[in-house]
């Protein structure tokens, strides 16, 4: 019996591993044997090139499948495939336990060797600052790679609204009223601190009012709930077009922004128009990837200037970054690097946490 | 009154525990009320915990008139096979630990024919491998040994 | 009947060969992962979302509406045969299933309510969406969260009819499953809060492993002792079609609750948030307080019509903000509009306008997709009973094995695993000592809202509670309150009247 048991068990290990291979399933992330294959410096000088992937390649997505973020991973990942950019599979994983937190501690621990050079995830400003916020874990725990988009907000009127433009809402508050404002968590929230830290206002006279995502706010904002609403150009757009019904309609009335959008959602100012006295408010957030702290350097320049062709794409364009009305803006190593560092440095000195 | 302490008492004894544990909390680290923002992170659980600490206590009155309940022991052995599979995952991954403890199961302590044990077995791997594993290419984990096999 | 003259247009779109076979792919599809425990219909239509991007839109579209639909009908399978509810609403469905299943041992009967009843409160659904289109939407829209805690209060008094026979255990359970689902980010904060400084406390319990534990697998830890007994009644019905069929006196019950929760749970789905979980609830609870034949919790077709019709009608009904407004009204909702997103579509107010053969497409398509599942499911029920006649000491390793691949593949890690496991030992531990788990799940499911639409409701208003029962601001949170108080008060009135009259002859039961 111990004879035949022991032949199903190799069988069945041996089933199971060719399954996995061929199946696309993936291996877990958790600090694999580091074969001190690629963590040699000996190509450093001329790393363009020099590496290559030569397994599958774990792609972390820190959200649920169907949210911005997975879009986000999906949609590189399909180009990277379909441009040819390595002939191995991409699994993407949609990791979210511990509000994300648990799969940032896994890549970001990833031990030097073959996983950490496989090993990408999708980082966003809405990572970095929860992070930040609730972790000792920092942007330095990680190699960042790329920043492939900016987005911007604004700030809308709901249709219910007493307050139709902004100039209203700065007599409203100085003659002693509060004014509710429903948004999304993360990003969306900063803005609105610093609209505050400008206008000199405190919590009590505009208040936020946190919503999960910007669609619930947005239906917060159109049910009369809340007298305005925070929200970016993707998602809040068809609310502003032309011929939408006037009870759900979005008038915008403040654009986060140093000029104006384009299009419908133009009709919005900037602060310094509303006000000469202000300063704009900008905060652009920002989309981009990481990798694991202890990647080698030549795969950090591979997946840098393999982003980079993704964002030439056209289909990366059109159906990624005109769909979502976003702005592209590749960054490569040392300007990501640079912009994650101070994006990190701004938003732990406005929660009082600045080192 | 004073009976033998039972898991009839433990029950009320330990959502006690939590209970207090959560007031405590609640009050001193996350906040109660805060002016005009209303309720703070710590309002809702300490309230329900009060509650809980109270009908607790009730509880436990109540137990005391209650018989002891009893907990066989093969009744365990279905949590230990779970914790079996879930202990060696990490060292040899979810699908081999499966494997293996399907067959175990049914041939050590069922003592069930090897007919009846592979037919059991070969239907368990074919929704887990073909319909997580292949179909929706679920990302199990490989364990230890997987991942220095994988690389 | 302007909207009767674009849906049939929508039909004309749908009735082609291609379309009507992509439709009917989605359904087999979703009603697979639907019955996969720990999918659920968001994993599930999130995973089969790739599937769709080798058709046309139309087509897509289609497939996707009944992926998303059939899902719904396949998280009742594993409750009612294995105890194991597929996805959080067939929690509900699990209470009068199983025990309809295996003790009244006609599982083929219980099926067969769980799928007529979906069918009836899917199609009521579906109606009154195509009647009513984007109108329904608006009248989500005056549901904000002060509204939205008036009705949460009201729904959560509904908890007391499940308590069972000992009041005070059943309200020890409620309020410890809503201090387990306090645990995690604080979303109106955004802080953590009770995480004991473990990071994956951090994103709270996750559900679904916490019911696949505390419900599928607390019962193989019970199924053990008497793994080897012939149980009573088992399957006494033959596994035939025929042998499944309802009589005509069941068919005659279960329609008045499958028509009541049917209509409110498509309210319900139109709600902000609130979801089929909540419908599922509330069409039960809804039931306790009409007269069912047999006591609901023992297997009554009364009880299992009553959630499985809400729960159908709320995904039908969650159809209208999406449509109307472009906001989702579940999780499952927000992936189908990125699916809608991905084919060009721009869902939003302008939809029905713009898009307008689109949406009576998809319209179109539920119609046949809610027909389509029932012939299926009607079609596999006799191979599906099948699984209680297999002895149950070859069902303990499989249920095993399906509570840990579900509850590992909700989230892709072993925390889902562990915390199944925790709550498996924790369910049996409860069970034992008389306590029943299904307060403490459905406290867990609805606490949070409450909590959270509670807070913006407080946010919103500086602190004051008087917003609640503001008659002129907020009429709907005034009424509800009032029936919030009524449904308090009245048993406490109830109570003293009796022990008053009660006190000269008999002492009133505790």
């Amino acid at each position: 019996m111990k004879k035949q048991l022991a032949f199903v068990m190799a069988g069945v290990m041996a089933a199971s591993m060719m399954l996995t291979a061929c199946g696309g399933s993936s291996s877990s992330s958790e600090a694999a044997g580091s074969t001190a294959e690629s963590t040699g410096s000996a190509a450093e000088g001329e790393a363009q090139g020099a590496w290559a992937p030569s397994k599958s390649i774990d792609w972390f997505c820190a959200s649920s499948p169907g949210g911005g973020s997975d879009i986000f991973s999906r949609m590189i990942t399909d180009i990277m495939t379909k441009e040819g950019v390595t002939s191995e599979t991409f699994l993407v994983t949609n990791k979210t336990d511990g509000g994300g937190e648990v799969v940032k501690a896994q890549v970001s621990e990833t031990k030097a060797g073959k996983q950490a050079d496989h090993t990408l995830m999708t980082f966003n400003v809405g990572e970095l600052q929860p992070m930040l916020l609730n972790t000792d874990r920092r942007i330095e725990d990680f190699t960042p790679i790329a920043v492939m988009a900016l987005d911007k907000q604004l700030l809308f009127a709901g249709p219910k609204s007493p307050y139709q433009d902004f100039q209203s809402v700065i007599d409203a508050i100085e003659s002693g009223k509060s004014v509710n404002v429903s948004g999304s968590k993360g990003d969306d929230e900063a803005v609105y601190a610093a609209l505050l830290a400008e206008m000199g206002w405190t919590e009590d006279q505009l208040v936020y009012v946190r919503h999960d995502a910007t669609s619930d706010a947005i239906t917060t904002a159109l049910g009369g709930h809340s007298e305005l609403v925070i929200g970016k150009p993707a998602a809040t757009s068809s609310y502003v077009a032309e011929g939408v019904e006037a009870s759900k309609k979005l008038t915008p009335v403040l654009a986060f922004s140093t000029e104006r959008f384009t299009g419908a959602l133009g009709e919005a100012p900037i602060l310094s128009e509303v006000d000469p006295n202000h300063k704009d408010v900008e905060l652009p957030t920002w989309r981009g990837v990481c990798g694991p702290k202890d990647m080698s350097p030549e795969a950090a320049q591979f997946w840098s200037d393999a982003l980079k062709k993704v964002s030439e794409t056209e289909q990366w364009k059109t159906e990624y970054l005109e769909k979502n009305q976003l702005i592209g803006a590749y960054m490569d190593l040392e300007e990501t690097k640079e912009y994650m560092t101070q994006a990190q440095v701004d938003y732990l000195a406005s929660i009082g946490k600045a080192e | 009154m004073f009976k033998k302490i039972t898991s009839k008492q433990m029950t009320p004894i330990c959502t006690a525990l939590v209970a207090v544990v959560f007031i405590y909390l609640g009050l001193t680290k996350y906040g109660f009320w805060g002016g005009v923002k209303g309720p703070l992170p710590g309002f809702v659980p300490t309230i329900v915990a009060v509650g809980l600490l109270i009908m607790s206590v009730l509880a436990l009155l109540q137990s005391f008139k209650e018989e002891r309940g009893n907990f066989p022991a093969l009744n365990w052995m279905a949590a230990a096979g779970a914790l079996g599979v879930i202990l060696a995952t990490f060292v040899i991954g979810m699908i081999p630990s499966i494997a293996i403890y399907v067959i175990l199961w049914l041939k050590l302590f069922e003592k069930a024919s090897w007919k009846n044990t592979l037919i059991v077995w070969c239907i368990i791997m074919a929704i887990v491998v073909g319909v997580f594993v292949l179909w929706l290419a679920i990302p199990f984990p490989n364990g230890m040994i997987g991942d220095m096999i994988m690389g | 009947m302007e909207n009767m003259q674009l849906l049939f247009g929508g039909f004309e779109t749908v009735f082609t060969l291609q379309n009507v076979s992509a439709c009917l792919l989605g359904a087999v599809l979703g009603l697979i992962v639907g019955a996969m425990p720990g999918i659920g219909s968001l994993a599930g239509v999130a995973l089969l979302l790739p599937l769709t991007y080798k058709f046309d839109a139309t087509t897509a579209i289609i497939m996707l509406g009944s992926l998303y639909y059939s899902n719904m009908y396949g998280g009742s399978f594993s409750a009612i045969l294995l105890n194991i509810p597929g996805d959080s609403p067939a929690i509900m469905t699990s209470l009068d299933g199983y025990p309809m299943a295996t003790t009244r041992g006609r599982p083929g009967q219980a099926l067969f309510t769980a799928n007529i009843a979906s069918f009836t409160g899917g199609t009521i659904g579906i109606l009154i969406l195509t009647f009513t289109g984007p109108a329904l939407a608006d009248l989500g829209l005056n549901f904000g969260p002060t509204e939205m805690t008036a009705l949460l209060l009201v729904a959560m008094t509904s908890i007391g009819w499940l308590v069972g026979e000992n009041p005070t255990k059943g309200v020890v359970l409620t309020l410890f499953g809503i201090l387990m689902a306090s645990i995690g980010m604080d979303t109106v904060t955004g802080s953590p809060r009770y995480d004991f400084g473990i990071l994956q406390l951090m994103g709270g319990i996750p559900f679904i492993p916490f019911v696949i534990g505390a419900v599928g697998f607390a019962q193989v830890i019970k199924l053990m002792e008497d793994r080897n007994k012939v149980t009573e009644g088992a399957v006494t019905q033959k596994l035939t079609i025929r042998g499944s069929l309802l009589t005509r006196h069941e068919v005659r019950r279960l329609l008045p609750p499958a028509f009541r929760s049917g209509v409110m749970g498509t309210f319900v789905g139109v709600l902000p948030g609130a979801g089929a979980t909540t419908g599922a609830f509330l069409g039960y609870a809804m039931q306790k307080t009409f007269k069912s034949e047999e006591p609901l919790g023992t297997g009554a077709v009364e009880g299992i019509a009553a959630c499985e019709a809400a729960n159908n009608a709320a995904a039908a009904g969650a159809f209208a903000p999406l449509l109307a407004l472009g906001i989702p009204g579940s999780g499952t909702g927000a992936v189908l509009l990125g699916g809608l997103m991905m084919w060009g579509l721009e869902p939003g107010p302008m939809l029905f306008t713009n898009h307008s053969d689109f949406a009576w497409g998809l319209i179109a398509s539920l119609y046949l997709a809610n027909l389509l599942t029932l012939a299926i499911a009607l079609c596999i029920i006799p191979f599906l009973i099948r699984i209680l006649s297999v002895p149950v000491k070859y069902m303990i390793p499989c249920i095993v094995t399906v509570c840990i691949v579900g509850s590992y593949s909700t989230s892709n890690s072993m925390y889902g695993v562990i915390v199944m496991f925790v709550s498996g030992i924790l369910g049996y531990l409860l069970d034992k000592n008389g306590y029943s788990t299904a307060p403490m799940l459905l406290a867990f499911v609805l606490a949070p809202l409450l909590e959270k639409n509670m807070r913006r409701a407080f946010t919103t208003s500086q602190g004051d509670p008087s917003v609640f029962v503001d008659f002129a601001n907020h009429p709907i949170s005034a009424v509800l309150m009032l029936i919030f108080f009524v449904i308090i008060c009245v048993p406490i009135v109830k109570l003293i009247i009796r022990k008053v009259k009660g006190s000269k002859n008999t002492t009133p039961a505790a």
